[in-house]
């Protein structure tokens, strides 16, 4: 059964750049257009990984971070962070929430997929 | 300052009207042939120096708000200044909001569309693969069709297998064929002995007959020979039309067997050739097949880094549009720190605009490297490529 990742990101076009990565790699793909969306989406369903980006209106995503880590279901889903953003102090924050990668955009897909089978939880 | 300008343009307006009075009065009186017209020349010059003196005062009364301004010419100045400012503002926060939302709505149709194409690429390849076969796979076109080849050439050789046996079978038939003219020669032989027999039994009852009572016993003894030759030639009889009848029944058989082969064996050459056709054909498919799945292969392989390469520019709409995300709401936080600004200085507070205060709250908002870059004046090219960053 092909695994599930997560896409939290308020540009449409981007969650559907990684989609095509993804879904081309055999993953099921759901998404978020922010953090509170992309909270409303973990609503018990299975979701092996979660990509989200930093910077979004509404709750960014090293707050929505720090929210699913409060969650029993989804504390242990590994979260990469896809971002602009470079900074050694974000991805510090990052790091302490409990990110488990950082990718600066953009992207290679490639590279993420492989981060992706690093990281996926079975 | 309206009221000084407006003094001066009245001035202005009466030595004008006093020179021409002056030039007329001069051309009229030179004309009437009087000296009297020095009068109204005298009157035009002293209008001409009026003039200079006004402009002079005009020229000065300009000056004056800039070296010495008033309370009230600043807060006009400042009004204009902050009104164009804001409306500028407002409207680049605008125009810069219009053309990211364009921009994002038109790739994100256009990803829509890109995300549909890829797809459909997909969708194709696998269909391709899937007909033509890995040919390292053992499920591939090539493996089915090399097994079907070594089935077909061992079915053909079974065939060739029972058609020689048939053909044994045939001989053995044949070979029967020749015993049963055997044991009709043989049954014929039985009945020319028992014929013979007959003839010697009739002899013998001849001269048993006549040796009288002595030979009476000896022509019972004829007589039980007779009758064994009359059953030998019975079964003589019966052992030719048996043999009779089977040699009917084989030549029969032989008939139909021999018809049989000679069929099974154009049959099984014909099968031979049929096969190595087929095979001929679905080989000459194969290469074909083979050649196209390469080239399909190879293809893919180079769409699949055109993608990834169209992936990685796509993403740049993204950075360019958190850019101009940054810039608008700057904008809108610039617009309304002048706002705030002269509310407060409409209501006698003057607090100075803090540069310093909106650059840093400018710089706080930057999500990419190259807009800090650029903030401090230092070269704001393109990202590079950063490795992943595992924790």
């Amino acid at each position: 059964m092909a695994k599930t990742i997560l896409i939290v990101d308020d540009s449409a076009s981007l969650r559907q750049i990684v989609a095509i990565a993804l879904k081309g790699a055999g993953y099921d793909v759901i998404e978020g257009s922010d953090g509170n969306d992309g909270l409303s989406k973990l609503d018990g369903k299975k979701v092996n990984l979660i990509i989200s980006d930093v910077n979004m209106p509404g709750m960014d995503g090293l707050t929505m971070v720090t929210e699913i880590k409060k969650m029993p279901n989804y504390k242990f889903t590994p979260i990469i962070m896809l971002t602009t953003e470079a900074g050694a102090d974000l991805k510090a924050q990052g790091k302490a929430a409990g990110v488990k990668a950082w990718v600066v955009k953009p992207f290679k897909p490639d590279q993420m997929l492989d981060a992706v089978s690093k990281l996926i939880v079975p | 300052m309206k009221q000084a300008k407006t003094a001066i343009n009245i001035v202005n307006l009466l030595i004008l009207f006093i020179s021409l009075i002056g030039v007329a009065g001069m051309f009229t009186l030179s004309e009437s042939g009087t000296d009297k017209w020095w009068w109204s020349a005298g009157l035009v010059i002293v209008a001409m120096s009026g003039l200079i003196l006004v402009r002079r005062a005009n020229d000065q009364a300009q000056r004056v708000p800039v070296e010495q301004p008033s309370a009230q010419a600043d807060d006009n100045v400042l009004d204009v200044f902050e009104d164009i400012t804001a409306q500028v503002t407002n409207l680049t926060a605008g125009q810069i909001e219009l053309s990211r939302t364009q921009t994002e709505e038109a790739i994100n149709v256009m990803s829509l569309r890109f995300a549909g194409l890829v797809e459909k690429l997909n969708t194709a390849v696998k269909t391709s693969e899937q007909a033509a076969g890995n040919m390292d796979d053992e499920s591939g076109v090539a493996s089915v069709l090399d097994m079907t080849r070594i089935e077909l050439t061992g079915l053909v050789e079974r065939m060739n297998r029972s058609l020689r046996s048939r053909n044994q079978n045939l001989q053995n038939v044949r070979d029967l064929a020749e015993q049963t003219k055997l044991l009709t020669v043989m049954a014929e032989s039985v009945r020319n002995i028992a014929g013979q027999t007959n003839l010697l039994a009739l002899n013998a009852s001849i001269e048993a007959a006549r040796a009288g009572d002595m030979g009476r016993g000896f022509a019972v003894v004829a007589g039980e020979v007779r009758n064994l030759s009359i059953q030998s030639a019975e079964s003589g009889e019966q052992i030719s039309e048996i043999v009779g009848n089977i040699a009917k029944a084989m030549d029969s058989t032989l008939e139909r067997v021999e018809a049989s082969a000679e069929e099974d064996s154009a049959f099984e050459k014909e099968s031979q050739e049929t096969v190595n056709n087929v095979l001929s054909n679905l080989l000459g498919i194969l290469d074909g097949l083979s050649s196209s799945s390469e080239i399909l292969k190879t293809e893919s392989v180079g769409i699949s880094h055109e993608i990834s390469d169209i992936l990685v520019s796509l993403q740049f709409q993204d950075r360019v549009s958190q850019i101009q995300t940054h810039v608008r709401d700057s904008l809108h936080d610039f617009e309304k720190t002048i706002e705030d600004n002269r509310s407060l200085r409409q209501q006698g507070t003057n607090i100075p605009i803090d540069g310093a205060a909106i650059l840093a709250m400018l710089a706080a908002g930057y999500t990419t490297d190259e807009q800090r870059d650029l903030h401090s004046g230092g070269d704001a090219s393109a990202p590079t490529d950063e490795e992943i960053e595992f924790f």
